[in-house]
């Protein structure tokens, strides 16, 4: 029954953030170095360095620390930042998520294409040249270094052919309406079209680079996948029955190997942040990864704390999420 | 990483390596050609690079001429020579994390495997939601936390690698447990300590290589983001990462051989390992074959 | 006027362990109208030579020499393309085993429906009333039109390819093993529901199966294989009643008869051969109990005795 299954997902969830929560505490505040002192200096007045140790709850006894975080997280509270305005973590991190949040779908668009037609092709050319050259494809992604991709596209399209804007995620004035921080939808809904075709063109040197990045795993995956698909009863059936070879792949194959795939893409989805952190930087994109790096810069501990929190739990739901997903698709477990 | 399970015994995979045939480690061997090539790199280093990495030896941004072959960057600095210096760093780094690593990850999954219970289950959770986190991001948290410098860059990134030689040893180790020669072994009254040394340790050990190449192929691509991101090593150690993202101001002006060396080192090197490591495997583990 | 004419067709399997003669040199024919039963036993290279009437034989496996020529086309001949205009439509196949033949991701209905615009240019209303008669004639209820293959039984889902094989009104269906994974009631049922289509529908039936009881059924006319090899062809009366070839003679006592007392079970001994390395003369000799010199050293002529085809060095002398 689908209701059990999703309960004991939940159920099993839970710990697993929970660790992730207390590993962060420990690297936070147990791991050696002095927030403090990288925050004031270390020539400031005692009076200084007594305030903040206070203001930053570093002067309680671990536990005690260990019990306030867990509470303020409950609660929702991820604290405020240190710097500037001391505006509440949890608002930065919503002013800048929506823009990692469209960067990842479309690299996640991108890599899921090139992987289902490189691993679907590869399939129907086992062992053959182009299925070694799609293999090869697989294991150089995995070797990338995202800096240099985006850099090199950057070279050739922005600095060259000055075809694509060079970073950043939109022209100067030309953002459109706020209403979900996706630009591109935001443009659609309020009937921006100029703004849609300048964001567009923002995203899609950092989608590429992104894309390719991850899409190695699918082609991987969709591969062999595929392969074992092909082996089945229901698809020499289906050739039996005259439908189009092309048919038989794309519709009836890749749907049965496409499930398993979706969990992949769960599990890649930790790979896809790690990718999006590099991958802002170079574009100067300003998203979650771009902020994160920023504020270690600045050395404001609460706002590194928080954000990593914000991780941990996007990471959890997003694989609770995606393993649902797949329980809803498969037929044989939904009417079970 | 997922997925690699061992072949047990030499013999067979000796036999193995007698009937392969060219396609199938052509990968293997051009993984290792690179990784010996780059590494004779770094120890030659001193006798084979032009000029000093660190002193400025030329004009600034000098493009790839006969006497900087790869140009300079922005200080003057011969950018080949700073990549043949730089070589040294990202292997050492790239080894001593791995082993560090191999090390810690491997003798808690055996430890964690054998002695099971709620140590093991305790143990396991913690390992997996580790694993789960995107390996960068916990690396820049380390390091953020550390400060920068060699030894806490190696540190940050071996933290981060743990997890995955753990579980590899551990599910390896679970398999084993049960099997009737470690059974025997208690039988006859080997000592605990004897019975993970010399029974079951070598048993689970046959993919290490596999899994080390793979995170070797790891660390040189976490090194090179955490300088790549400013929090690696300080200037002005030659550092691929670090020269990348030097270079990185300057592309706007159509400097481009500042960066496209130092990145093409960065792919070459990751790529020598990942190939050893996926070539490796192929021969170790074979895939589907064909009726 | 035969519809389907095989001629000395070959087929090989070209493996890393060597090159396997599945079907080595057969040749038969199948009137409109007939069911042809072909028998023999896992290897034998029955299943072999239905799969290639469709063009369908699976790599590293392909057809070396012979012809087949259904209603006046060569089909060794086609190209995948022009294949895939008859699959389905002309000639039809039922697999061994229902649980994998059907996608589990798609509805039956779908399943039927797909099949039939694949090949004519109907509307999607039209495609549904055709499905759902056809479903109805295998005994299936409109109302389990939009369930998914892991809610039918074995049975019913081997109702749905026979469905499925008949829905385009073929001149000639495959049935592979078609009763193999089902329980005995269900068999009976099966080969009673196919019997009963084809004589509506006028079909040819070509019946693989290595139960020579099941065949016997509903058989005009029985083949049975060895080895590669048609060692023997028949009416089914004569086959049954007066077998010729040793091995036919044998698979024959070795079916368990419920009136039969409890005597042990009669079984060939001996296996059947590895088709890398054949043996060589005729395949059969090293279990044959008539096995001669001849027989170990010459592959036997095929004769003819008055529209009886046997394969076997005892009936050359007497009548060549």
């Amino acid at each position: 029954m689908l209701k059990a299954y999703l309960i004991k997902r939940v159920l099993m969830a839970i710990p697993t953030l929970f660790i992730l929560l207390t590993i962060i505490f420990l690297i936070m505040r147990v791991l050696p170095g002095n927030p403090v002192a990288a925050i004031v200096g270390t020539k400031a007045p005692p009076e200084v360095i007594q305030s903040v140790t206070r203001r930053l709850g570093l002067d309680q006894p671990y536990h005690i620390q260990y019990i306030n975080y867990l509470s303020n997280l409950l609660r929702g509270d991820l604290g405020r930042s240190m710097i500037w305005g001391r505006r509440p973590v949890i608002d930065e991190i919503m002013d800048h998520f929506p823009a990692t949040l469209e960067l990842s779908i479309s690299a996640f668009i991108v890599s899921v294409l090139i992987g289902i037609i490189t691993g679907t092709e590869a399939s129907r050319r086992f062992r053959s040249k182009l299925d070694q050259v799609f293999r090869f494809y697989g294991i150089v992604t995995y070797s990338l270094f995202i800096p240099w991709l985006g850099i090199m596209l950057q070279l050739i399209f922005s600095v060259y052919l000055k075809l694509l804007p060079v970073g950043g995620r939109i022209d100067p004035f030309m953002e459109p309406q706020r209403i979900t921080g996706l630009y591109l939808l935001d443009s659609i809904l309020t009937l921006n079209i100029p703004s849609f075709f300048n964001a567009l063109s923002h995203l899609i040197l950092p989608s590429i680079t992104l894309g390719v990045y991850i899409s190695g795993v699918f082609t991987r995956t969709v591969r062999s996948n595929m392969l074992e698909v092909l082996r089945r009863d229901f698809i020499t059936a289906a050739r039996a029955r005259g439908i189009p070879e092309n048919i038989v792949i794309y519709r009836h194959a890749l749907k049965n190997a496409f499930i398993p795939i979706l969990t992949m893409m769960g599990l890649q989805f930790a790979l896809l942040l790690a990718g999006a952190v590099l991958t802002e930087t170079t574009f100067s994109w300003p998203g979650m990864g771009t902020f994160l790096l920023e504020r270690i810069m600045y050395r404001d501990y609460t706002t590194v704390q928080g954000t990593v929190v914000f991780i941990a739990l996007l990471i959890v739901s997003i694989s609770l999420l995606v393993d649902v997903m797949y329980a809803y698709l498969d037929p044989r477990i939904r009417f079970r | 990483m997922k997925g690699v399970s061992t072949s047990r015994t030499i013999i067979p995979l000796l036999r193995r390596i007698r009937r392969l045939d060219v396609s199938e480690y052509w990968i293997a061997i051009t993984g290792a050609a690179i990784i010996i090539i780059v590494s004779f790199m770094a120890i030659l280093a001193p006798v084979i690079a032009p000029y000093d990495p660190i002193e400025p030896v030329g004009g600034s941004l000098e493009p790839p001429n006969t006497r900087f072959l790869l140009g300079t960057d922005n200080v003057g600095r011969d950018i080949l020579s700073r990549i043949i210096y730089g070589s040294r760093i990202s292997l050492s780094i790239a080894f001593l994390a791995s082993i560090f690593s191999m090390i810690i990850g491997a003798s808690l999954g055996l430890l964690s495997g054998y002695i099971g219970g709620v140590f093991d289950t305790a143990l396991a959770l913690i390992m997996d939601s580790m694993y789960a986190f995107p390996s960068i991001i916990l690396a820049i948290a380390i390091a953020y936390v550390l400060g920068p410098g060699i030894l806490n860059v190696t540190i940050s990134i071996g933290i981060v690698y743990i997890p995955v030689y753990f579980r590899m040893i551990r599910s390896e180790v679970l398999s084993v447990k049960e099997s009737l020669y470690v059974e025997a072994a208690r039988a006859i009254g080997a000592s605990d300590r004897v019975i993970l040394l010399k029974y079951i340790l070598p048993n689970v050990t046959a993919s290490l290589p596999v899994v080390f190449s793979l995170n070797a192929t790891d660390a040189i691509l976490t090194e090179a983001a955490l300088s790549f991101l400013g929090l690696g090593l300080p200037a002005p150690t030659p550092d691929w990462g670090f020269d990348l993202r030097n270079g990185y101001h300057f592309i706007t002006a159509g400097y481009w051989w500042t960066v496209t060396f130092p990145g093409l080192m960065i792919i070459i090197t990751a790529l020598g390992f990942s190939l050893f490591s996926e070539g490796l495997n192929e021969i170790l583990n074979p895939r589907l074959r064909e009726v | 006027m035969s519809l389907l004419n095989i001629n000395e067709l070959k087929v090989y399997y070209f493996t890393k362990r060597g090159v396997v003669r599945a079907v080595d040199g057969v040749s038969l024919s199948i009137s409109r109208g007939e069911v042809l039963g072909l028998v023999g036993e896992s290897g034998s290279g029955k299943s072999t030579l239905g799969i290639s009437l469709l063009g369908l034989i699976p790599p590293p496996g392909r057809i070396v020499g012979g012809s087949i020529v259904f209603d006046g086309v060569e089909l060794t001949k086609l190209s995948d393309d022009e294949f895939a205009k008859i699959r389905g439509k002309r000639i039809s196949m039922i697999f061994q085993d229902p649980m994998t033949s059907l996608n589990p991701l798609m509805k039956i209905g779908d399943h039927l429906m797909e099949t039939i615009m694949v090949h004519e240019n109907v509307s999607k209303n039209e495609a549904r009333e055709r499905s759902i008669k056809a479903l109805e004639e295998v005994g299936i209820p409109p109302e389990r039109f939009n369930d998914y293959p892991h809610q039918f039984s074995g049975g019913m889902r081997q109702r749905v390819m026979i469905a499925l094989a008949i829905l385009l009104n073929p001149d000639l269906i495959i049935a592979d093993e078609p009763t193999t994974a089902l329980d005995v009631i269900v068999q009976a049922q099966i080969i009673d529901l196919l019997d009963n289509l084809r004589k509506r529908h006028n079909m040819s039936i070509l019946l693989i199966s290595h139960d020579i009881g099941v065949v016997s059924e509903i058989a005009d006319k029985i083949a049975v294989m060895y080895a590669g090899h048609l060692v023997e062809m028949a009416d089914a009366n004569k086959i049954l009643e007066d077998p010729l070839h040793p091995y036919t003679s044998a698979l024959l006592r070795a079916v368990p008869l419920i009136e039969s007392k409890s005597e042990k079970l009669y079984y060939i001994p001996g296996s059947p051969p590895d088709l890398v390395k054949p043996p060589r003369g005729c395949r059969f000799h090293p279990r044959c109990p008539y096995a001669k010199d001849i027989c170990r050293t010459r592959e036997p002529r095929t004769v003819n005795i008055k529209d009886h085809i046997v394969k076997c060095w005892m009936y050359c002398d007497a009548y060549e």
